[in-house]
């Protein structure tokens, strides 16, 4: 592979300005540069963990040569990933003829903001929505706002405000659309194609040129830290004060970002986010539709990658039940090799995966299931949305002609050291009648299959009966039936 | 008493632009140069007695500027109604996260890394961890020198009691052989995180006198101050305590957060030094509300007339006092309800444990008095075959009746508010077509719960100078701190329609003990009624010196002219014939009188109530505990009975506010509260495990989102103006928050037979009474 050029500065726009930085440590995040480093102290830390969006800033990024805008968690976000970004604060924000910009107008209006703590955060937020959807739905609303807490308003005001921007200006005319081309051709001319590279020690921070170039860095530094959305990585650093150095930043690069389909089966770049994959996925796969809308928030969708979900090995990533049930393999790479291998037999233990030194995640391959068959994901959490697995069960099943069980995975997450199959409930109900008679036959396999474990999100017992709960949710779903579950009550009996 | 017609339009926060852009200072951007950041040390023992420290290692840490520990504070304690506390554990400490010693370095990682480096020796002792273990006969005593401590009340106590209180009234032993029915349970509440967005943060400077200056996250810039003097023994003149922004607060910013700290270290330093918690330290350093567990029993006749009602009430106050007496005051006070009660008698106790300390939060004590209460009476109506509604409305205070011994209770509206959320929930046909529903076929039903909120607002003192310009515009001066519920607005509002101003010729003095009278603080509701009192005086004040300058000017007597809109004077009758209050102002500062001036002071107070008829052991005293304010509210739930988890889809909240201030204003304090409440009645939970905490974070302790708010919130505005005001006002801050609980409670049961008698109602919690159930 050819050595490409070394640049040694980080280069991004932040509002208006051109920024180039050599000074930079991998861990780094952008709230503390912006509050510490430019007295731009509009932007608000919450919690530094990603969890409460007091921290929102937009990036602007280029995707296939056009200029998008997200908004994201700063507090979580890291400089080494922002090289040909733009980078929007709350102070960036005007209005036509020095007046109040268009969101903020209508947060003062509606009583948007109390103490206002939150309230920079869900201006961004909302920023961002109307950018992209003028005219918002209540739903699209409270999606785009899932991300942003606030503990004074009960957020109806904020959503009354929402609905009512576009009365004070036109998106289309906001700065950031009118000069989105400008913008972009700054940004195309910082991505010169060249590795950013920097420090030493506890603060090497690199920015591959490309996925190749990634390949070999990898394959020189099997060590170095992977950053991808940083979405778990970030909290290593706020939270547990853990060393990354050296960190390799891969969340800009384009050769991981595509998504594609052939014959029937979708193939995921290991750099696509959350939210670029929505819209494919739920095409396709339209149960995994609503499950990506109850991953994190906005922010942590917008930078929250399929691959890190996977790589992270977590028992609670909601992406890999779902993947397994529909049989997804996973592509590995180290320098120019790769293998591809059952998307299951890379979760081996916890905190242990089937990724050997120098090797990466490229790509996760999704089969979209066959028409007739049925699939399905149900999340349990505490809290509605925003919210971290307690259980999660993905079911994928085909019936035969007679009404047997011709086919049938089923996954959990939130069950056991590592994402499962549960293979003895699988077997339990192959090849049978799909009754309710069987499911309940079934349901004394879960303890073979899983000795869940008690945390502060659930205790084991009630893991476990949520786990068979959704599988007779899932047999009411696709039996046709009009009785209801039988839930609880069986269970007393 | 000047005209008030311009209240109660809805309008913008005077501030809200200023949060809009960003441009709002709350304390953790504040700057000053050559500021040094603080870090705090926490203890990592939930029971020890501190050996020795060393803190040779982070005093060499390049770029640290002072350690100090327990051993290098002043031996003062503090407290609100206890003195138990120091900013730096002096001698032992009592829970796992305690401040034992702070640092002040050249930046923040310096400053933890320090901390870091710190060894303390401790030698553990057993710890409580429960109320329980707290009364143990052989319980380790977590204040040895409890007897010692100065306090401001009647304190009972022993073991480790912080207070045992009583409330009697009737002859309750008697009164059960009358009762046909008596329901009886035990209720269990959580302890609830305020989770304010930001978290506590101070900023502290030094001047070459020694005089401190401390700019902090604070609901009272004056109990900033005096504790702060306190606990450096200092006189209150030497320190100043000043509130920028505070980003919201909710009861948790009504005591010190790390301002003592703070100013420990400049002082130490001669250096500003800036303090700010992470959201980890903050959940482990300070506070929560009082974890309660409250044995209830209620009779009633056939027909629903309560009787009597008897309830013990053990309260878990963490390892430091706060404001624990007042709460279980609060709880015991409230317990009844707002229904005729003949024969009551509650009993409470709350203990010292080895865990955070509880502290006010908004419906203090009443938030979990009112989850018995309200719960209960479903319990009862379901026992009687009545509607919940009926029988509230059978047993609901009337005009004229009392509290405990002739505590008068102002405008009685609690029938007014069940009604109004009863007609606008449609709860009859709505109750009867959600009960014949059948279970969708995922597995969902829906219910609907209705509960009886009552609170008080308007407690201590507080004062106001208004100040008028030569320009004639006015500067009022109160003291209160807005921590986002809008007491400013309320201000200028109440200000400038007392003086037929535009709101804009009205400016607010930010809280500052050495620009601002006193204010106890903002919080039990109290800021717009106590204001509006104050308010009304000062401005009474400035028209009688304002009106002698206009009948000179106006060359007519005193007596024949009047305030017209707009800040003129002018006479009576003939509005063109005036002057401005810019003309009066300009003769009273530069011609004649001087500048004019005007001063309110009030503090809240009836009669003592009649001991003959009540008996108050251990309780402040009812004669300033405020003028009652009533509310009701109906939740309509859906409960998922595959994983029992519980979803608040519409809600309705009627309170009656006497008079709003600012329409939009008290929507929101209605909206925001009843938020709190689904967070309160369904998913929030500190939880400890050997007095560690297991979820100090967001990601673990999880507050409602956007999602979690129902898709309709009606906000039910009642206004019977409250007689004993100028306004007609009454406060709004807390009710919204109290009744959701117990409507959720009773809603889920209305839905699928069950009744959780402990919060949070959790997923977990439902499906296990489920399956208890059967079917
Ligand atoms: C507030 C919040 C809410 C969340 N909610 C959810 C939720 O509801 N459901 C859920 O599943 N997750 C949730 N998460 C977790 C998180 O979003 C995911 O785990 C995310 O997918 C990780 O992707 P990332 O790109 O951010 O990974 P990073 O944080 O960048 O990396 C994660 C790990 O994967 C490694 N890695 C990343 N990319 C690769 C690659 N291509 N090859 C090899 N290794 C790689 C990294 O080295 C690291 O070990 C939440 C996180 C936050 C902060
Ligand atoms: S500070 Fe809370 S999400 Fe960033
Ligand atoms: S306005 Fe206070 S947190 Fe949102």
């Amino acid at each position: 592979m050819a050595r490409p050029k070394i640049r040694n500065e980080l280069r991004f726009i932040l509002n208006g300005e051109d920024v180039a930085l050599s000074d930079v440590g991998p861990d780094e995040t952008l709230l503390d540069y912006l509050r510490l480093r430019r007295s731009l102290r509009g932007t608000k830390e919450g919690c530094a963990e990603g969890d409460c969006g007091a921290c929102t800033v937009l990036v602007g990024k280029l995707a296939s040569g056009k200029l998008v805008y997200e908004n994201v968690n700063a507090c979580i976000r890291f400089l080494g990933s922002l090289d040909g970004c733009h980078v929007v604060t709350v102070e960036h924000l005007r209005g036509e003829g020095g007046s109040l910009h268009p969101v903020q107008q209508a947060m003062v209006d509606f009583d948007g903001s109390q103490c206002g703590f939150c309230t920079p955060g869900f201006v961004m937020s909302l920023y961002a929505l109307w950018m992209r959807s003028p005219d918002p739905s209540v739903a699209a609303i409270e999606k785009a706002l899932q991300g942003n807490l606030c503990r004074c308003t009960g957020y109806e005001a904020i959503v009354r405000a929402a609905r009512a921007i576009s009365r004070y200006g036109q998106a289309a005319k906001d700065p950031l659309a009118t000069e989105r081309k400008r913008v972009a051709a700054r940004l195309a001319a910082i991505r010169d194609g060249s590795r950013v590279e920097m420090g030493e020690g506890k603060r090497r921070l690199v920015v591959p040129a490309d996925v190749d170039d990634f390949a070999s860095v990898l394959d020189k530094e099997p060590a170095a830290t992977i950053v991808a959305g940083s979405t778990d990585v970030g909290l290593w650093v706020t939270k547990h004060m853990r060393d990354i150095s050296p960190a390799v930043f891969i969340g800009g690069l384009d050769g991981l970002r595509a998504i594609s389909e052939v014959k029937g089966l979708v193939t995921i770049g290991a750099g696509v986010t959350y939210s670029e994959a929505f819209s494919t996925l739920a095409k396709r796969i339209p149960a995994l539709g609503p499950l990506f809308d109850r991953i994190g928030g906005e922010q942590v969708r917008n930078m929250g990658t399929i691959g890190g979900n996977i790589a992270n090995g977590s028992p609670i990533g909601d992406t890999p039940p779902p993947f397994i049930a529909l049989g997804a393999t996973l592509t590995l790479r180290r320098g120019k090799k790769r293998r591809t291998i059952p998307l299951e037999e890379f979760f081996i233990a916890y905190g242990k995966q089937d990724r050997r030194p120098g090797e990466f995640v490229e790509a996760v391959h999704v089969p979209v299931p066959a028409k007739g068959s049925h699939f399905a994901v149900h999340k349990v959490t505490k809290r509605r949305d925003e919210d971290i697995t307690a259980t999660l069960g993905a079911f994928h099943l085909t019936l035969a002609k007679n009404g047997t069980v011709a086919s049938i995975r089923i996954a959990y997450g939130g069950m056991a050291a590592t994402p499962k199959r549960a293979t003895a409930v699988e077997a339990a109900l192959l090849g049978k009648p799909w009754t309710e008679a069987v499911i309940e036959a079934a349901l004394p396999a879960y303890d073979l299959d899983f000795t869940p474990l008690t945390d502060m999100r659930a205790t084991a017992e009630y893991r476990q009966l949520a786990a068979k709960n959704l599988l007779r949710r899932f047999f009411a779903e696709t039996s046709g039936t009009k009785a209801p579950v039988m839930v609880t009550r069986q269970e007393a009996a | 008493m000047s005209q008030v017609s311009e209240l109660g339009a809805s309008m913008p926060r005077l501030e809200a632009s200023a949060k809009a852009t960003g441009v709002a200072r709350y304390t953790a951007d504040l700057a000053f140069p050559n500021m040094l950041h603080g870090a705090v040390l926490m203890s990592t023992s939930a029971h020890a007695r501190i050996k020795s420290y060393d803190v040779s290692a982070a005093r060499a840490l390049p770029g640290v500027r002072a350690v100090m520990t327990g051993a290098d504070i002043p031996r003062k304690r503090f407290g609100l109604m206890i003195a138990d506390e120091t900013a730096l554990a002096i001698d032992k400490v009592r829970y796992i996260g305690e401040p034992v010693a702070a640092v002040a370095a050249i930046d923040r990682e310096t400053a933890l890394a320090a901390a870091e480096l710190i060894q303390v020796e401790y030698e553990d002792l057993p710890g409580v961890f429960t109320p329980d273990e707290a009364m143990m006969p052989d319980a380790a005593i977590v204040h040895e020198t409890f007897a010692a401590y100065p306090k401001n009340f009647d304190c009972i106590a022993d073991g480790n009691a912080i207070s045992i209180a009583q409330v009697l009234s009737g002859d309750p032993d008697e009164a059960w052989a009358e009762a046909d029915v008596v329901v009886e349970g035990v209720y269990e509440t959580q302890a609830q995180y305020h989770a304010y967005m930001e978290p506590v943060a101070a900023v502290a400077d030094v001047d070459g006198l020694g005089r401190v200056t401390v700019w902090s996250s604070t609901q009272s810039v004056f109990r900033t101050q005096i504790c702060i003097a306190e606990a450096l023994d200092l006189p209150r003149a030497k320190v100043r305590s000043i509130s920028p922004y505070v980003g919201g607060g909710f009861g948790g910013k009504s005591e010190p957060g790390v301002q003592i700290i703070a100013a420990l270290l400049a002082r130490e330093t001669g250096r500003a030094v800036k303090v700010v918690l992470s959201r980890q330290e903050d959940m482990m350093m300070m506070r929560s509300r009082h974890p309660a567990r409250i044995h209830l029993k209620t009779g009633a006749r056939r027909d629903g007339t309560i009787l009597v009602r008897t309830g013990s009430v053990v309260m878990d106050g963490g390892a430091y006092a706060d404001d624990s007496p007042a709460a279980m005051h609060m709880v015991l006070h409230f317990l009844r309800g707002p229904y005729r009660v003949p024969h009551l008698r509650f009993d409470g106790r709350v203990l010292y444990t080895n865990k955070l300390r509880a502290a006010a939060f908004r419906g203090v004590g009443n938030a979990q008095a009112t989850f018995a209460c309200e719960s209960q009476i479903d319990e009862l109506a379901r026992k009687l075959s009545l509607d919940p509604i009926d029988l509230r409305l059978r047993n609901v205070l009337q005009q004229g009746d009392s509290w405990l011994g002739k505590h008068p209770i102002g405008s009685a509206s609690i029938g007014e508010c069940l009604q109004r959320v009863r007609s606008e929930s449609n709860w009859d046909a709505r109750r009867a077509a959600l009960a014949e529903a059948p279970t969708s076929k995922s597995g969902k039903r829906r219910g609907l719960g209705v509960s009886s909120v009552v609170y008080t607002c308007a407690y201590l003192s507080t004062s106001a100078i208004v100040r008028l310009l030569d320009d004639g515009t006015v500067t009022i001066a109160t003291g209160a701190v807005d921590i986002g519920q809008g007491s400013d607005t309320a201000i200028a509002q109440m200000c400038a329609a007392a003086l037929r101003l535009p709101v804009d010729s009205v400016n607010i003095v930010q809280a500052d003990t050495d620009a601002t009278p006193f204010n106890s603080g903002t919080n039990a509701s109290r800021i717009t009624y106590m204001l509006g009192q104050v308010i009304a005086q000062a401005t009474d004040d400035i028209v009688s010196q304002l009106f002698p300058h206009a009948a000179e000017l106006l060359e007519c007597s005193v007596e024949d002219v009047e305030l017209v809109p707009g800040g003129r004077v002018a006479i009576k009758g003939v509005k063109e014939r005036f002057v401005s209050f810019a003309d009066c102002s300009r003769r009273a500062h530069f011609k004649a009188g001087g500048p004019i001036i005007g001063r309110g002071s009030y503090v809240f107070r009836v009669e003592e109530p009649d001991t003959e008829l009540t008996i108050n052991k251990g309780m402040m005293s009812l004669a300033a505990i405020g003028t009652y304010v009533f509310g009701a509210q109906v939740v309509e739930t859906e409960v998922d009975e595959v994983t029992g988890k519980v979803e608040v889809v519409e809600a309705w909240s009627a309170h009656d506010v006497g008079r709003a201030v600012n329409r939009q204003a008290v929507e929101g304090q209605i909206e925001g509260g009843l938020v709190q409440g689904i967070g309160f009645a369904l998913m929030e939970e500190l939880v400890w495990s050997d007095g560690q905490l297991t979820n100090p974070s967001f990601m673990d302790y999880k507050i409602p989102c956007s999602l979690d708010a129902p898709e309709n919130i009606h906000a039910i505005v009642i206004e019977n103006p409250e007689p004993t005001h100028p306004f007609g006002v009454k406060g709004i801050g807390e009710p919204p928050v109290i009744g959701i609980a117990p409507a959720v409670g009773n809603a889920v049961e209305h839905a699928v037979n069950v009744r959780v008698r402990q919060l949070p109602i959790t997923s977990e919690r439902v499906l296990r009474c489920l399956l208890d159930r059967g079917s």
